[in-house]
């Protein structure tokens, strides 16, 4: 893991500047304690895994019945 | 040539066709997306689909453009997704269920994950299980773990679309992390 950046994710989730007394408080917690370490990593981690979730294009079949609903001619380009 | 996001409105208002079908095929992933992930089903995200531009083209002549095209297309989108959502019969999940670290399966879990969570992305048990974890999330926290970690939009985006306060947003995301690894951890026991 990745502390800094870890930190900052944290802050900007707290809403705060990553030199804020807050964040530094943060940041000294973190480096003298396992058990938060671990618990920003599990998140971190799951989030990670979430994120490459894949997106799909609207599949086709679907995408004839949106545009003959809307009566719309889909762009070409 | 490329037109402004403000004239494409003022000619979609206007009823000019090419400019409504641009807005249409610009947001209709992202709106199939939305829909796909807070329902977890491709029939109902279809809906979703086509009611959202329906209602967009309706109500276009009285958008008054106070929010960005995309953050009002969303609003549309997520109403009538939680519509949807509401009227399906959903296992709740207590929203004081934040143990953190017990859990039988929670090691196991971080081990898998050290081992090669990306990897991990090709397992059809993992991809299963991540999504039966999502769609057993409570409305509040989904709506906005899809919009914030799945779709990727800002936390300001996220409280105006759903009408909440950025803290409200930051604690249910935080709730919503917190459950979805739990939830992960007990599966994989």
């Amino acid at each position: 893991m990745d502390c800094i950046e870890t930190l900052k994710q944290i802050c900007e989730e707290l809403g705060e500047d990553i030199n804020s007394p807050l964040c530094k408080e943060v940041e000294e917690h973190l480096r003298n304690c396992a058990k938060c370490c671990a618990h920003v990593d599990s998140i971190k981690k799951v989030v990670r895994l979430y994120q490459n979730v894949e997106r799909p294009d609207v599949p086709d079949a679907v995408d004839v019945r949106l545009w003959k609903v809307l009566n719309l001619q889909k762009p070409t380009d | 040539m490329e037109i402004s996001e403000k004239e494409l409105v003022r000619r979609a208002k206007q009823g000019d066709r090419l400019a409504q079908a641009k807005i249409v095929n610009d947001y209709e992933k992202m709106v199939y997306n939305l829909g796909l992930k807070l329902l977890g089903n491709e029939e109902k995200a279809e809906c979703v689909l086509q009611e959202t531009f329906l209602k967009v083209l309706q109500a276009l002549p009285n958008f008054q453009e106070k929010s960005q095209l995309s953050t009002w297309i969303y609003r549309i989108a997520t109403n009538q997704a939680l519509m949807r959502l509401r009227a399906k019969k959903r296992q709740l999940v207590s929203i004081d269920d934040n143990s953190e670290y017990e859990g039988k399966g929670y090691s196991a879990f971080v081990r898998s994950l050290n081992a090669d969570p990306l990897d991990d992305l090709l397992n059809q048990e993992l991809k299963e299980k991540m999504n039966i974890a999502i769609d057993q999330l409570p409305e509040n926290y989904k709506t906005v773990f899809v919009m914030k970690d799945i779709e990727g939009l800002a936390l300001k985006e996220i409280a105006e679309i759903l009408d909440l306060s950025l803290p409200a947003v930051k604690s249910n995301l935080h709730r919503a992390r917190v459950t979805l690894r739990n939830k992960l951890s007990e599966m994989w026991n």
